[in-house]
């Protein structure tokens, strides 16, 4: 799902990077009600999350590879826009320093994965839960039932799916635009030249079957993993 | 939001960041490629048959310092942890940086 440069042409990664950076915008002064200094060791925690995540490629047996992004699992626990904040640099880091995702192309990325991906979860997830469930209990111990906690699993597990099948197939649009978008002198496209046709069943068929199970599993494993050990984490403040 | 990263939720992002060669060998083992869409434009030369010009113009744009995650399973694991410990700086930096410009407002509330 990291878009390389030159797939897209400069009419559709323009867009996408002044999309991207009026997002920015809105998430910086929603966190600057928000986040306290106390909260910069989590969100580096997420955004590192998120890098590691991505680094474990899931193959289709004999076909391509794709992985998790922790989208959800970072809503979860630092609410959808810082959540948009840590994905946006750990994509940058990926771009920069690993070649993973072009330049060019960083605002699709980011809108694809870091936004979409993670705003698709969260309101999934949210509305699964529901908002009181995941709202109560702000700085206290423990005060979730089992069968809340079973809620709240199967409702993040359900947003991870989501997610990244919403960020799958954004790219698989974008891609798959642009024949149509950019021709050369000789009728060629100029960028990536698969039509939506072949983009989109590309990558929804591993998205769909395989690489949204991986996001579910490691996202509800985290989830409960954190359940257990820092059960506060979960409890949103971020909510109100 | 002040809430702490408790000190084993580091140490099983660690764990996870010590296992990423798993995430080059198990494709690997099973024989799949890369992902899908992602080929450099001389791989999808090969694909179809010739690189769209604009494409192979735009595609070497950014030579990236470690291309691929470095060179091998150790490159990979090198890469995961310089790759955690630089996100993490970054993110850490900004979330310092949006919490203290409101500093002023805060103090003495808690």
């Amino acid at each position: 799902m990291h878009i390389p440069d030159g797939y897209l042409g400069p009419e559709t990664y323009g867009s996408f990077w002044a999309a991207t950076l009026a997002l920015w915008y809105v998430a910086g002064r929603k966190l600057r009600r928000t986040v306290k200094a106390a909260d910069a060791p989590l969100l580096a925690l997420g955004a590192a999350a998120s890098f590691v995540v991505m680094m474990f490629n899931v193959p289709i047996m004999g076909g391509t590879s794709g992985h998790a992004t922790g989208a959800m699992l970072l809503a979860a626990v630092l609410g959808p826009w810082a959540a948009f904040v840590c994905m946006s640099i750990a994509i940058a880091v990926q771009a920069l320093l690993f070649g993973d995702g072009g330049i060019t192309s960083y605002g699709a990325n980011c809108f694809n994965m870091a936004f979409a991906g993670v705003f698709a979860g969260w309101t999934l997830y949210r509305l699964l839960a529901g908002r009181e469930l995941l709202s109560s209990g702000e700085g206290k111990k423990e005060t979730k039932t089992k069968k809340q906690k079973q809620k709240i699993l199967f409702a993040a597990g359900c947003g991870a799916y989501f997610g990244i099948n919403v960020s799958a197939l954004l790219t698989a649009l974008e891609l798959g635009i642009q024949p149509i978008l950019e021709k050369g002198a000789d009728g060629r496209p100029l960028y990536s030249p698969f039509p939506l046709k072949v983009t989109v069943p590309a990558l929804m068929a591993g998205h769909l079957t395989l690489f949204g199970f991986a996001e579910a599993a490691f996202t509800v494993l985290g989830i409960s993993y954190i359940l257990k050990s820092h059960p506060e984490l979960i409890y949103g403040e971020h909510l109100k | 939001m002040r809430r702490k990263a408790g000190r084993r939720l580091w140490i099983a992002l660690l764990i996870l960041a010590a296992l990423t060669p798993l995430g080059l060998w198990v494709p690997r083992f099973f024989g799949a490629g890369g992902a899908w869409g992602e080929w450099s434009w001389r791989e999808l030369e090969k694909v179809i048959g010739y690189a769209p010009e604009g494409l192979k113009r735009t595609n070497g744009l950014w030579k990236a310092p470690a291309a691929g995650y470095g060179k091998g399973y150790l490159g990979y694991l090198a890469s995961a942890m310089a790759g955690v410990l630089i996100v993490a700086a970054v993110s850490f930096a900004i979330g310092r940086l949006i919490s203290k410009r409101k500093k002023d407002q805060n103090d003495g509330k808690k």
